[in-house]
């Protein structure tokens, strides 16, 4: 029979041969997928019917905008866009209209709108009198793994003091401004917002208070881009 | 001491509750000593073998990938008959409850772990010839330590196949010497997919 101090040297052993606990890194493509707004199409007719599409916005023109959400997944959602979120882009709409860029900017509320794709987005856009649709998305994904302080955690006690913990939470915001009338694609913008943590394994913070970190970040980020883009696209 | 561990068990079972998994397991061990060398009788029964049946919960306290340590709360039963002869059947049966503590690698897929538990109700009964025999052991604490290969269920959730060894010992009023229940126990476990 085994005495104790063996099974634990040979536990031991085992533990040791598969050090090795870096990040899983984040799968940037998946991400991307998520907070697309538009499936490719590879439909010849399709894409000339694109490429003859013409810029046709009034000066100034007036702008609905939607914060796409995240897919329904495991009887939750993963993240949702907060009233402050949507209202980070209220100083970026205030300065478009000093500059005469709009003449106004709208939300397309979800109650309103029934599904979202650009096509009915554009619809529900267009039954407001708007010229344009800004389309807010948004993916995010937590990567938790342990540092070398981590293996301690296999005593239990540490986890409740040592930050052998750590979490990496990305969150990839992607907005498209399109004509309502031609479905012309004026912009695209994409931004990363991401945030670290590092925690003792019982008191970590939740995937969601991480995702809303970043997602701040990330909107942060977009809103300068969106700035930059918007004024050099002006009509 | 061993209140304090159990204590401390369980005060962090609920630290990361919100991604619990069901767990069932079963298992048969073998080990320990002969129960008849204490109680007298004909029958074959050690101490530490049985059948056992659990259920419970598994659920992270460091949800981290590939080196995910998680905690998992057994309740159920185990048992051994001698039937060897109807008429003076033996049955050795107790409640475990158990709290396990797990290292659990998800990219070669396999959990080795340690934990207490707390077997109720233990009682030994017979009839016939064996009617003497019939013993109500203390409630008693013991140690487990544990390992099991994963593999990926094709309906979602993981099983295993593993080996645990389980230290305990119990007592009886009427038994002058403690009865060693060590086992040696191997296991098929089914953990459901996280809710």
């Amino acid at each position: 029979m085994l005495s104790i101090q063996k099974i634990v040297f040979l536990l031991s052993a085992a533990f040791l041969l598969q050090m090795g606990c870096a990040s899983k890194g984040f799968n940037r493509g998946s991400l991307k997928e998520q907070a697309a707004v538009n499936k490719p199409s590879f439909d010849d007719k399709e894409i000339k019917e694109a490429f003859n599409k013409k810029p046709n916005l009034p000066k100034p023109f007036k702008l609905a905008v939607y914060f796409k959400g995240p897919a329904w997944k495991n009887g939750s959602y993963a993240w949702r866009w907060t009233d402050q979120d949507k209202s980070s882009l209220d100083e970026l709409a205030k300065e478009l209209k000093d500059e005469r860029i709009v003449s106004e900017v709208f939300p397309l509320i979800d109650s309103i709108v029934e599904e979202t794709d650009v096509r009915s987005l554009r619809l529900t856009a267009a039954k407001h009198q708007a010229d344009a649709l800004l389309i807010v998305s948004g993916a995010s994904e937590v990567d938790r793994y342990i540092n070398k302080w981590g293996w301690s955690y296999i005593l239990l006690v540490p986890t409740l003091f040592v930050q052998g913990s750590e979490a990496d939470a990305i969150f990839v915001t992607s907005a498209s401004l399109w004509d309502v009338k031609n479905g012309y694609l004026y912009l695209t913008a994409e931004s990363e917002g991401i945030v670290k943590d590092k925690y003792a394994a019982a008191f970590g913070k939740s995937d969601k208070d991480l995702m809303n970190e970043s997602r701040s970040v990330s909107l942060n980020n977009l809103k300068q881009e969106l700035k930059k883009m918007i004024k050099g696209a002006k009509p | 001491m061993r209140i304090i561990l159990f204590i401390l068990f369980l005060s962090l079972t609920p630290i990361k509750a919100k991604a619990m998994a069901l767990a069932f397991t079963m298992g048969y061990g073998h080990g320990g000593d002969s129960l008849k060398d204490f109680t007298g009788g004909d029958f074959n029964t050690k101490a530490g073998s049985g059948l056992l049946l659990l259920g419970g919960v598994t659920f992270p306290i460091s949800p981290t990938v590939p080196h995910r340590f998680e905690a998992q709360l057994n309740a159920g039963f185990l048992m051994q008959d001698d039937a060897r002869k109807e008429e003076s059947k033996t049955t050795w049966a107790r409640w475990p409850v158990e709290l396990l503590y797990y290292y659990n690698n998800l990219r070669n897929q396999y959990r080795v772990g340690y934990g207490v538990t707390y077997h109720f109700h233990n009682r030994l009964t017979g009839k016939g010839e064996n009617a003497s025999v019939q013993t109500n052991f203390d409630n008693a604490f013991g140690y487990i330590l544990a390992a099991e290969k994963m593999f990926d269920a094709n309906i979602g959730g993981t099983w295993g196949l593993g080996l645990r060894y389980t230290w305990i010992d119990y007592k009886a009023p009427t038994l002058t010497r403690t009865v060693n229940g060590n086992a040696l126990i191997a296991t098929f476990t089914v953990l459901t997919d996280e809710f």
